[in-house]
């Protein structure tokens, strides 16, 4: 035990008071006194030791006593600062009772804090994921936002797809009735084109018997005219024998000479002539032969367009056919674009509420989520005044591991946008379109 | 008063001989060459004024075997027998097919009397002695019976030489000798 210097003067003290009684007991054996000088000699100090040693046990035990209250003041500043571990030392036997009952009482409110922090924990995670989830829900609904928006696009543009395929059909209905009305006429046609053919083949057969004639006519009179030119022949030979008759009759031949010289420059003429009638003659056969031959040809020209005519007839027929098959899958394409715009429009619509209904349900998960964050701010509030409570000694280390395990805690931030963004995205209105 | 006639007559001759205009000149008497048109084998001839006998249309004819081709037949003719040449096959040496040679001029020089087929007749005809052509190309299988020729409208008549073709050999023995042959009698 440590003693400080006033105990050593205590000690001091009664050391010399005690050598004071010793000397005054050794000087009355070698003296005698009176007894009351005695008394007075050996009781004034006694009575000044009494007095003194009772002063100073007063004096040690309010020492004592302000030690112990020192300590409670100590503790109950801590205790006052939140510091609950503090334990008030129960030696001092005065405040014993008082340091137990603070003991006890801050025992108690470490039992109560200890078991509030414990829910309180629980209820902080919990308030955490739920504004997670209602940071998710919120994320979640712009991202339906969007693709409502984007589906709501698509459908307008679908809608005016449809439109647009209404309007094409519907041109392609009039270019095929048009076409139609082409073919009916072309039908016309291809029967006037058949008649005038089978007139054109009547008159060119018609045409081919009086050629047929012609042509004998033409092959009598190529026969007159080699008959004429075989005349002529038997006239030159008479002509020419004259003329030798007369050479062989000397002078008296002389006018059979004239007359053969005379008949010689006719058949001249005669024979110019006649070769003139025959080679025309023969032109005109060949002409006729052509003409013949051509109108053959006609004929079978004609004939070879009536089959092409015929051909064209059938052709016009499937095409007929295959205009009116068009006009149907027109109109089926156009019934079906109707539908698909009808369709589209109600998709519209529903994408429409969608999109309310999702905007009332970001409005609630933002609402959820700010009544979540002020949650958390006054939980985190409470934590930081929970946490001056001190409770429990806890390690430098531990200290630094919680403070990291709170910094992850923290989360990233998946998309941070801004106040234009959301006004856009919620402002975003669907683009209506009618057929 | 006005001048008569004769004063006008006389007066253009005083102008002529003033102006020296000679009178027009008689032109010559010109020599003509005078023969007849006619054809052989097709080849256009000309055969001179009296070379002729006459012209006949082919009679019927009677073949005589053992002759050469170019024999047809031999005719009665003006009393007495005509023998009948084919033109064809004397000259070109083969019948010809096609239309039966009509008529044929007959030929009478001493020693031969015969007919020769022709395959066309024109007439008489008459052209200038100068006009005569002696180096024109002739058909190869006449050119050695003519003597020049003419030319008339475009087209050169060449003239027969009766005397050289008479005085042939081939054509002066008509017989066939040991082959016989009636080849090309059939078609005339």
């Amino acid at each position: 035990m440590k003693m400080d210097v006033p105990n050593l003067w205590v000690i001091g003290i009664g050391l010399g008071i005690l050598a004071g009684v010793v000397g005054v007991a050794y000087a009355l054996f070698m003296t005698e006194l009176a007894a009351g000088t005695l008394m007075a000699l050996f009781g004034a100090p006694a009575v000044l030791v009494v007095a003194l040693l009772a002063y100073r046990g007063q004096r040690r035990r309010v020492e004592y006593t302000e030690q112990g209250v020192a300590e409670i003041n100590s503790s109950l500043v801590k205790i006052a600062e939140g510091d609950l571990t503090v334990r008030v030392p129960e030696e001092n036997t005065v405040t014993r009772d008082i340091a137990r009952e603070i003991n006890a009482s801050t025992q108690r409110q470490r039992e109560l804090i200890r078991n509030i922090k414990t829910p309180f924990k629980v209820s902080n995670e919990g308030i955490t994921k739920i504004g997670a989830i209602a940071e998710g829900q919120v994320e979640k609904g712009r991202e339906l936002t969007r693709s409502v928006v984007e589906s709501t696009t698509a459908a307008t543009e679908m809608v005016r797809t449809s439109e647009e395929i209404k309007k094409s059909t519907a041109e392609a209905a009039r270019t095929s009735e048009r076409n139609r009305q082409r073919v009916a006429q072309g039908y016309e046609l291809t029967k006037d084109m058949s008649k005038a053919s089978a007139d054109v083949r009547e008159s060119v057969q018609e045409t081919s018997k009086s050629a047929k004639r012609q042509g004998e006519l033409i092959q009598s009179v190529t026969a007159a005219a080699e008959y004429i030119q075989a005349l002529n022949t038997k006239i030159s030979v008479v002509a020419i024998n004259t003329r030798i008759e007369a050479e062989k009759a000397g002078e008296h031949g002389r006018p059979f000479m004239g007359i053969a010289e005379a008949i010689g420059d006719l058949m001249r003429e005669a024979e110019e002539e006649g070769r003139k009638i025959i080679s025309q003659v023969r032109m005109l056969q060949n002409l006729s032969a052509d003409n013949l031959a051509s109108m053959e040809n006609t004929v079978g020209t004609v004939v070879t367009i009536l089959e092409y005519i015929d051909r064209l007839d059938s052709s016009l027929e499937e095409i007929n056919a295959g205009s009116s098959a068009i006009t149907k899958i027109i109109t089926s394409v156009d019934d079906a674009a109707g539908q698909s715009a009808t369709t589209a429009r109600h998709m519209n619509s529903s994408m429409d509420a969608i999109r309310e209904r999702n905007l009332d349900i970001s409005e609630y998960s933002e609402s959820t989520q700010v009544g979540v964050s002020s949650l958390k701010t006054s939980m985190r509030d409470v934590a930081e005044s929970l946490s001056q409570f001190k409770i429990e000694e806890i390690s430098e280390v531990e200290r630094t591991l919680a403070a990291i395990e709170e910094l992850k805690k923290i989360q990233v931030a998946r998309k941070v946008y801004r106040e234009d963004e959301m006004k856009a995205l919620e402002q975003t209105k669907v683009s209506r379109a009618s057929v | 008063m006005g001048i008569s006639a004769l004063q006008s007559l006389e007066l253009i001759e005083r102008l002529h001989a003033y102006d020296s205009v000679p009178p027009p000149a008689l032109a010559a008497p010109r020599a003509s060459w005078v023969g007849t048109s006619l054809g052989v084998a097709g080849v256009p001839l000309l055969i001179g004024e009296g070379e002729l006998e006459e012209i006949i249309e082919t009679p019927a004819l009677t073949t005589i075997p053992g002759t050469k081709a170019w024999v047809l037949g031999v005719a009665a003719f003006k009393g007495g027998l005509l023998p009948i040449f084919s033109g064809d096959v004397l000259f070109r040496k083969r019948p010809f097919i096609g239309r039966a040679r009509d008529y044929c001029m007959v030929i009478r020089r001493p020693g031969l009397y015969f007919g020769l087929t022709l395959s066309h007749i024109q007439r008489d005809l008459r052209f200038p002695i100068e006009d005569r052509l002696v180096d024109h190309p002739v058909d190869t299988d006449f050119a050695g019976y003519t003597l020049g020729g003419f030319m008339y409208k475009g087209e050169f008549l060449a003239v027969l030489d009766i005397e050289k073709l008479v005085a042939d050999e081939e054509l002066s023995n008509a017989s066939a000798g040991r082959v016989s042959s009636n080849k090309g009698k059939g078609n005339e």
